[in-house]
């Protein structure tokens, strides 16, 4: 079994195509990294992946549950970090958390266990209005992390973060990648898919224009050493990275 | 904890969550402090009024007597002569300040020419303390008896009077500061809550995270009305001289609560920014308070008006609140009210599923 199977997957959106006809799978413990332009349907497919949407049709699978039929059941074994910073402000971290331990029925310990693996024990009690951004989102990869997740989703994390604190984001990521998370990661930045990723895929207008591993996909399409993921991107979707 | 497919540990997370945070939010705190405000400004205002107005007698006279001419024209009290012994207790009811009801037997100027010793049954209404009913007493025993040249004793004994379901006055003004109250808690927070999850998209983790759309929904119904029955409680506690069945207040309490929340649900699903939501919050709240102002005070509207009105969810929850007052509760109308808001409560939760469910199509 796949952690995550895809076959054919069409999403419309008041009359928009976002996703149109999408098929990959991603093995267990593979950092998979899903590129393209804006509005390519990244984040569509992420929201399908994760039941917050329905396909218009086709079918996915996540950990062996459907995202339509299953999607109860695929809940817990997932964790998502979204594109932007959804967290409850005038809440401490350890309150976060500590309400997401108790959706997930998690033992009250992984809340500092969760807090210390990302650096933010000593700040726990800190109303979260007072993080910075960085802060704020190791605290949102803690939550993802909190329920001990088969899969994470993790959409640009490093989106806006300042290098130093992007680096540390990108550790954890590797870290778990290590412990054999499976890790499904959509963002921007080409040297970041290209280090992170065991595969990417590129999607550009709904499709998948190419999906293999980073140095596959950079012999195949490149020009020669020393062609970059971002070379390949900009050849495959024909834009500009910003 | 997953009791009829619904997982009772979720909404319990999510309710308590929501209650911590409503707690430190300062909107929802300044909301409630204004309310309170208003609720404790009405009920406390009139002791600190300067109290110059002139004490008022209502006076059922069974015997048409000559007195009555007499203490009209006195400018120490104000005199109100009724037609009926109904309409003396109404009167005395309906007021939201302490009046003397007052009877004069049929026999009445015949006992004061004799030089009888005159003993008049005297009414005053429940909410009235001990002091305030006696202090009254000996007003009119004093001024009443200088009036007539003898004593005149004034009988409270047995005499209480208690509002009724549909009274004016102090009873209605304070189920009208219930209502504001138990809105406070569903009308406003609710739609609050479920507006600033969707604002700050912590909506979207929820809805990633265990938690169904009915358990989030079930759990914000929970966190409104807790807040409505506390608040609604609470105004109820600093009226608690009007409070007669207290069980009546916690049943208009619940009851109301669920309405509200119900309201709340509804402009907070079908709401898409906060402008929107503070309009049609202001709306309806004005739109409720309009039946039960009509119905109380509109005695020109016609009859089948008025019967349409008294079906409104507001009219049918003052009526629940005002039953809390009464002694003995009217048991019928109580049920009639009961039934009718709780109809209204059904319809609104219907239509909530109705939305969702077409919001959910719609991402589907």
């Amino acid at each position: 079994m796949k952690a995550i199977q895809v076959q054919d997957l069409h999403r419309y959106y008041k009359g928009v195509k976002a996703v149109r006809g999408i098929s990959f799978e991603v093995e267990y413990g593979e950092v998979f990294g899903f590129l393209g332009p804006n509005g390519a349907g990244k984040s569509t497919t992420i929201k399908v992946l994760t039941g917050q949407l329905r396909p218009t049709s086709g079918s996915a699978q996540v950990v062996g549950c459907d995202v339509v039929e299953g999607r109860q059941q695929l809940k817990p074994q997932i964790g998502v970090v979204f594109e932007y910073q959804n967290l409850y402000e005038r809440l401490s971290a350890r309150d976060n958390l500590q309400f997401s331990a108790r959706l997930y029925g998690v033992p009250k310990r992984r809340v500092d266990e969760t807090l210390a693996q990302v650096g933010l024990l000593d700040r726990a009690k800190d109303k979260i209005k007072t993080y910075s951004n960085g802060m704020k989102q190791r605290l949102l990869i803690a939550r993802a992390l909190l329920h001990q997740p088969k899969v994470l989703f993790l959409d640009e994390p490093t989106r806006g973060l300042d290098p130093g604190v992007a680096r540390g984001i990108r550790s954890i990521v590797e870290k778990l990648a290590e412990e054999g998370v499976t890790v499904f990661l959509t963002t921007h930045y080409m040297e970041e898919a290209d280090r992170l990723s065991d595969r990417v895929a590129i999607i550009h207008q709904g499709q998948i224009v190419a999906i293999d591993s980073p140095a596959t996909l950079k012999a195949e399409h490149g020009e020669g050493e020393g062609t970059t993921l971002e070379d390949v991107f900009i050849k495959l979707t024909g834009n500009e990275l910003y | 904890m997953k009791r009829y497919g619904i997982n009772l540990r979720v909404i319990g997370t999510i309710a308590s969550k929501d209650l911590l945070d409503a707690f430190k939010n300062r909107n929802i705190l300044s909301l409630m402090f204004s309310v309170f405000m208003m609720v404790g400004l009405y009920r406390f205002l009139p002791e600190f009024e300067s109290g110059e107005t002139p004490p008022r007698l209502v006076v059922y006279d069974q015997g048409n007597s000559q007195w009555i001419t007499q203490w009209d024209a006195d400018t120490n009290y104000d005199l109100v002569a009724t037609a009926s012994m109904g309409e003396m207790e109404r009167y005395v009811a309906d007021r939201d300040f302490i009046v003397l009801g007052l009877v004069l037997p049929e026999d009445f100027d015949r006992r004061i020419e004799s030089g009888e010793s005159v003993t008049l049954d005297a009414y005053v209404i429940h909410w009235a303390s001990d002091e305030a009913a006696g202090s009254i007493r000996s007003y009119f025993e004093g001024t009443l008896g200088n009036d007539l040249g003898q004593d005149v004793h004034l009988d409270l004994e047995g005499h209480t009077l208690y509002t009724r379901i549909d009274s004016g006055g102090y009873a209605f003004l304070t189920s009208l500061t219930v209502l504001l109250a138990l809105s406070m808690g569903g009308m406003y927070i609710v739609p609050h809550l479920i507006f600033e999850e969707k604002q700050t998209r912590t909506l979207d983790s929820l809805m990633v995270s265990p938690a169904t759309q009915l358990e989030i929904l079930i759990a914000k119904v929970i966190t409104g009305g807790t807040i409505a029955v506390l608040a609604g409680l609470l105004t109820f506690c600093i009226n608690a001289a009007l409070v007669t069945q207290w069980w009546a207040a916690i049943l208009a309490c619940l009851s109301g609560a669920l309405f509200f929340v119900a309201v709340g649900l509804l402009v907070g699903t079908a709401m898409e920014t906060k402008q929107q939501m503070t309009l049609w919050g202001f709306l309806l709240m004005f739109a409720m308070l309009i039946p039960a102002l009509l119905v109380t005070l509109g005695s020109f509207l016609k009859a089948g008006i008025l019967t349409l009105l008294r079906l409104t969810p507001s009219v049918t929850l003052i009526n629940l609140v005002r039953a809390a007052f009464t002694n003995p509760v009217p048991m019928q109308p109580l049920v009639w009210n009961s039934a009718l808001l709780l109809g209204w409560v059904a319809v609104l939760y219907i239509i909530i599923l109705v939305i969702l469910r077409r919001k959910d199509r719609a991402n589907g």
